[in-house]
């Protein structure tokens, strides 16, 4: 591994997943608006805004302190640094050694931690019930979350997520086995959850009794809006990334060919715009559920994980 | 063993853990519907599952076994229990007699034992379906545990079909090789399947008895 | 040369607590020259530690001093006590600055001479605690540290609640005291001496039937002490009603005096011991874990919410411990350091975090004078030094990168996930159950922290207390500075930590495994690996600043005269006041309704009209949670021993002819038995 592609592909992953990120939700609402038989908004649309965004001055709460303004730079940035250890065209990851899964799982909660903080700043009830709403949420998502990391961890032989990755690609039965795909369901749910799609939170919502991330980032306007926006779509393409990187491997380039990095910038584009689809079938199908049926869903989450990590060690 | 074989096993045995998947639904459901959908799909895996079986060993029996729980069991069953939602129109609701998350997490322990109590039979076999075992044991213990705790008759009688899809898997999985014991599954379903049939009659009669009843004494007042 | 900084240290500590006595008329000054002594005494301490972990020499201490013959005062300085030497004189010479500013909250009010006398003595308990080397020794001192550690509890003794707390505190800690002299008797029996080293020898000889007594007995003995599940009953109660800079002490390292136990005992005079007991530690730990945060998540006292999370934080160390025993017992040694460099590094934390912590409620308190996060708010504008603080210690306690928690944390994910090399199918189950069992710990610790800080620092004051509040003085703001510094740096350089504890594990294990744990990168930086990832904290936050900077850069060059428009938030068209925000109990209540099976929350809604039906006049909410191991525990078992002492009452009959009559049989007994 020469020292350009140690340094081309780092910026290379942070460039796809800070561009693609606002499209992929454009992508979403497109087709659910064609779903729901609207023509909806053009797919650039968060581009726009988030432009829109950034140019504008922010009205900030007086109660508010120097917690609420960090708050948006801390959620932008962490979820940066998540971009720069999940391997996204290539299953090479230069900056490996910088961290794990663990250390991603644990820098989402950096990012929450302070979203959370911020509801609370500004004194406001609805802000203060959607972060409550939120850390609940997370909190039962996160057995679920790191046995089906662990499952997938245990398969791969390593917990870095490039390292998972190219282990995969090597060996193609690796993949065909059942503790995973027990794995795969359980961190599809957590996805979800992580992510506030229906039917745990519903992102388009705008009644602030029902919202629990959009409670939280009730207050935030102009370029702080932005960055959180903008973060917040971030998590869910890097999600997806990890998912269809972990479990969909193929067509991920090994090394630093531009070919091999075009084709596999192509297949990456696909499987991501496939489950993108997926999400939208699943928010177009279901209704939201009661918060208190939440820990229901995730509960089932869960135990698949156990399921998971158990015969993979029962079995093998 | 040669490719064609790992896979097709493992093939098998993630059909056995989305199988699994299905009847874990069943416990944390609380639609109806949901739940009956889930024994469809169930029943549908477990087809797969014997027609891949049937395919690979070439035993005729199993082909009819195959054939016959897919008609009963895919199609018919779920068919008549849809009907019977819808006529009898009882709420979509289930009632349970604990709490859901509860439910669930003693259902991750009956799986753990279920797995547990199998390993040793699984080294035996060498890791060769290594799933199926536990897992149609895992899926037996579900749906005893459903029939306890679940008060409408329609979900007991789902978890009665679960145990007996257990059973059926189990022995399908164990000794293809006895056709004689398949087809004695296969009867069994059969007989599951009367019994079923007995029950319900019984239950829609109880109802439609009590509805009337009500409307009955509507008309007095 | 290293025991002469020893038996400095605890010179001075003496002289510290002798200064304290002597000072009467002075209290300020004999205040200042008691916490300065201490303070010095601890920099002697840190010095003795550090010198004997790194020379890697064993020191003995013996005196003969008075009755040479029955009681031999033997001491002994190996790395695994200069390992705790190290966390306590760390934490004592912060909490002793910290106190030199504390105690003006009782220079007039209290005896603060009393105060200082016992806070060395406690000290220098707890130093002899950790490094004596006879049973005897070993018995007196423990028990020097719970009695002193009882009159510091019952320091604001005019409260009930506070004599209550130093009550149970005492029972519970005689009760251990017992069962661990219990335990010294056995191995005894098979050692020969009360020396520890004749039990080192001794550990082959004891039959297995006694070495699990003995097992049962120091988990009943040391859980006590460290406030595990279900014995943690003490904890919640002693640590809040102690004074700040005493419960940075006590939650500090106190209670790791009695993992120090654990670990001298089970890796030492019980080897080699069979996996169950590791199995047993582990589920304790998980317990302990789990319970004691989401008993920490209903809590509205800051101090009990943070002695909770203590209990939390042992679970998590005992996780690190049982693993490494279990590790051990199939002798993959390897693993077993690496799991013990996780429990060991998770104790230097807990300290330094939960130290952090207790100063800073110990802030608010001398600034408010409340402790109940419900009547807080809004003390970021008031507190500016404090907030900052505190939240670095709740992020670092919340296991947030690059803060120190989070290293000890992944070292902990890591042994968990390297459970698939144990043998037992059972037990790598059980590992799998802990290691989700951590994975919900750590996430409900998160929210427990967003609500202290949140709660206690953001928005606005919900009362008179938190809008009059303060800054402290500077002494508590550079003390807590230190542990600030400590966690960062901690967290930045775990290669560092790892080193100190791999003395350890070389006595105890007899690994050297630091080795194979760090490697360089190709920016030829140090990082932390396993056989399973590597980790580079360091780089993590590097890059971050890098990301920040372009991040601001660009939002500069796209609107560089960007500017802040403050008005008040938005409520619906009502004036924002206090009275709208949200409170820690609605904060934790989606909690307590999916944990309702443990909770069994209590609800009472009363309203009164003044107008019947129809004008509310005031509506009182109570909710409350059924303290379920008081009332099924802890209850029962003390109705039956007041029901017991009462029954044994009746010996008692006053009169002299009875009471001469009982010697008489007793020795006729005696006579019989051993004729």
């Amino acid at each position: 591994m020469s020292l350009t592609s140690n340094i081309v592909l780092p910026i290379l992953q942070l460039i796809v997943i800070v561009g693609l990120a606002p499209l992929v939700k454009g992508f979403i609402n497109k087709i659910e608006a064609r779903f729901q038989c609207r023509r909806g908004p053009s797919i650039f649309q968060p581009y726009y805004n988030l432009i829109k965004l950034l140019r504008k001055d922010a009205v900030v709460s007086e109660t508010a302190s120097w917690i609420f303004r960090a708050t948006p730079y801390v959620a932008f940035v962490s979820i940066l640094i998540i971009a720069l250890l999940v391997p996204v065209l290539s299953s090479c990851v230069p900056l490996n050694f910088t961290g794990d899964v663990i250390l991603i799982i644990y820098l989402f909660a950096l990012g929450r931690f302070f979203l959370a903080l911020s509801s609370l700043d500004t004194a406001s009830a609805f802000g203060g019930m959607g972060g409550s709403r939120e850390m609940m949420i997370s909190s039962m998502a996160e057995p679920a979350m790191m046995l089906s990391v662990f499952t997938v961890s245990l398969a791969a032989g390593s917990t870095n997520l490039g390292n998972i990755t190219s282990a995969f690609l090597d060996s193609s039965t690796l993949l065909l086995n059942p503790s995973l795909f027990l794995a795969f369901a359980a961190l599809c749910i957590v996805i979800i959850a992580e992510t506030g799609r229906i039917p745990i939170d519903n992102p388009h919502t705008h009644l602030e009794l029902t919202m629990i991330h959009e409670g939280m980032v009730l207050e935030f306007s102009g370029r702080y809006l932005a960055l959180i926006e903008w973060a917040s779509s971030m998590k869910l393409l890097i999600l997806l990334t990890i998912l269809v990187n972990t479990f969909l491997p193929w067509g991920a380039a090994s090394g630093l060919t531009f070919s091999g990095l075009i084709i596999s910038f192509a297949l990456y584009v696909v499987k991501i715009g496939f489950f993108a689809f997926l999400i939208v079938i699943l928010e177009s199908s279901f209704a939201k559920l009661r918060l208190f049926r939440i820990p229901n869903l995730l509960g089932t989450a869960f135990i698949l994980s156990v399921l998971a990590i158990i015969s993979l060690y029962v079995v093998g | 063993m040669t490719e064609q074989v790992i896979v097709s096993s493992r093939t098998i045995d993630i059909l056995a853990v989305l199988m699994l998947m299905m009847t874990i639904v069943l416990v944390g459901t609380s639609r109806l519907r949901t739940s009956i959908w889930a024994y469809a799909i169930r029943s549908f895996l477990l087809t797969w599952v014997s027609g891949l079986i049937a395919y690979f060993s070439g035993i005729h029996h199993i082909f009819i076994a195959t054939g016959i729980s897919l008609a009963l069991k895919v199609i018919v069953i779920p068919g008549f229990l849809f009907y019977i939602v819808n006529k009898t129109k009882v709420k979509t609701e289930v009632e349970s007699v604990i709490n859901y998350t509860l439910s669930l997490l003693i259902s991750c322990g009956l799986i753990l034992i279920a797995y547990y109590s199998m390993q040793s039979i699984i080294k035996f076999e060498n890791a060769f379906m290594g799933h199926c075992l536990p897992v149609s044991l895992a899926i037996t213990l579900l749906g005893f545990f459903v029939m306890i705790i679940r008060k409408k008759a329609i979900t007991q009688i789902l978890g009665l079909l679960a145990m007996e899809d257990g059973l059926f898997f189990a022995a399908l999985s164990t000794s293809y090789g006895m056709p004689l014991i398949v087809e004695l599954g296969v009867f069994f379903d059969i007989l599951v399947s009367v019994i079923i049939m007995g029950i319900y009659v019984y239950r829609i009669k109880e109802t439609f008895d009590s509805i009337d009843t009500d409307s009955l004494r509507e008309l007095k007042e | 040369m290293v025991e002469h900084l020893f038996i400095i240290s605890i010179i001075l500590y003496l002289v510290g607590a002798l200064f304290a006595l002597c000072l009467f008329k002075w209290q300020m000054v004999g205040n200042y020259i008691s916490f300065v002594f201490a303070a010095i005494a601890s920099c002697f301490g840190i010095a003795t530690a550090v010198t004997v972990l790194f020379s890697g020499s064993t020191i003995r201490l013996d005196f003969q001093l008075f009755l040479p013959t029955i009681i031999k005062y033997n001491f002994l300085l190996d790395s695994l006590s200069s390992y705790f030497i190290l966390a306590i004189s760390v934490i004592s010479f912060v909490a002793s600055i910290y106190s030199i500013g504390y105690t003006r909250l009782y220079v007039n009010k209290r005896d603060v001479r009393f105060l200082g006398f016992t806070y060395n003595l406690f000290l220098m308990a707890m130093l002899l605690v950790v490094s004596a080397n006879n049973a005897f020794v070993f018995m007196i001192v423990w028990e020097l540290m719970t009695l002193v550690s009882f009159f510091l509890v019952i320091f604001e003794h005019e409260n009930p609640t506070t004599r209550k707390a130093g009550l149970v505190y005492i029972v519970m800690a005689h009760i251990g005291s017992g069962l661990l002299a219990i335990a010294f008797f056995i191995l005894l029996a098979y050692g020969g001496s009360f020396s520890f080293d004749s039990f080192r020898d001794a550990a082959a000889q004891i039959p297995a039937v006694y070495k699990n007594i003995v097992f049962f007995l120091i988990i009943f003995g040391f859980g006590i002490k460290a406030g595990i599940f279900p014995l943690h009953l003490w904890l919640p109660m002693a640590h809040p009603a102690a004074p700040s800079n005493i419960s940075m002490i006590m939650s500090g390292v106190m209670i790791k005096t009695a993992i120090y136990g654990f670990i001298r005992f089970y890796f030492e005079f019980l080897t080699p011991c069979p996996p169950w007991w590791g199995v047993i530690i582990l589920i304790i730990g998980a317990t302990s874990a789990i319970l004691g945060i989401l008993y920490a998540l209903m809590e509205r006292d800051i101090k009990t919410l943070l002695a909770y999370s203590s209990v939390e934080n042992i679970g998590i160390i005992l996780i690190g411990i049982g693993l490494s025993m279990i590790f051990k017992s199939y002798n993959q040694m390897a693993l077993s350091s690496l799991a013990m460099i996780a429990g060991l590094y998770h104790l230097f934390n807990h300290a330094v975090f939960k130290c952090l912590l207790f100063g800073c409620a110990g802030n608010i308190y001398y600034s408010t004078h409340t402790k109940n996060i419900e009547e807080l708010g809004g003390l970021i504008k008031r507190m500016q030094v404090t907030a900052p603080l505190f939240l670095i210690g709740a992020l670092s306690i919340s296991a947030i990168p690059p803060l120190n928690g989070f290293i000890s944390e992944w070292f902990i994910f890591q042994s968990l996930l390297n459970g698939f090399n144990i043998p037992s199918v059972i037990i790598k189950i059980i590992t799998i159950i802990c290691g989700a069992v951590v994975a919900l710990t750590g996430a409900l610790v998160a929210t427990c922290f967003v609500k202290a800080f949140g709660i206690s620092f953001l928005a606005m004051p919900r009362s008179k207390h938190a809008e009059k509040a303060k800054e402290v003085p500077v002494v508590m703001l550079v003390s807590m500075g230190i542990l600030a510094a400590l966690c960062v740096f901690m967290g930045l350089f775990p290669a560092k930590i790892m080193m100190t504890i791999n003395h350890v594990n070389t006595q105890i294990l007899g690994t050297n495994i630091v080795k194979a744990l760090t490697s360089y990168d190709w920016l030829q930086m140090k990082i932390v690996r396993t056989n399973f990832t590597e980790l580079s904290p360091k780089s993590a936050t590097v890059f971050g600043l890098i990301l920040l900077g372009i991040t601001f850069g660009a939002l500069t060059l796209i609107r560089p005269k960007f500017i802040r428009k403050f008005y008040e938030t938005w409520t619906c068209g009502i004036a924002p006041e206090s009275r709208l925000e949200y409170t820690a109990t609605a904060f934790t209540k989606p909690f307590k309704v999916v944990f309702s099976n443990l909770y069994r929350p209590r609800l009472e809604v009363s309203t009164t009209y003044s107008v019947p039906n129809f004008f509310v006049k005031s509506i009182a909410y109570v909710g409350e949670i059924t303290p379920i191991f008081e009332r099924y525990l802890y209850n029962p078992v003390s109705n039956f021993v007041l029901k017991i002492s009462d029954k044994a009452r009746l010996i008692h009959a006053g009169n002299i002819h009875l009471y001469l009559a009982y010697i008489f049989i007793t020795l006729l007994i005696l006579i019989m038995f051993f004729r």
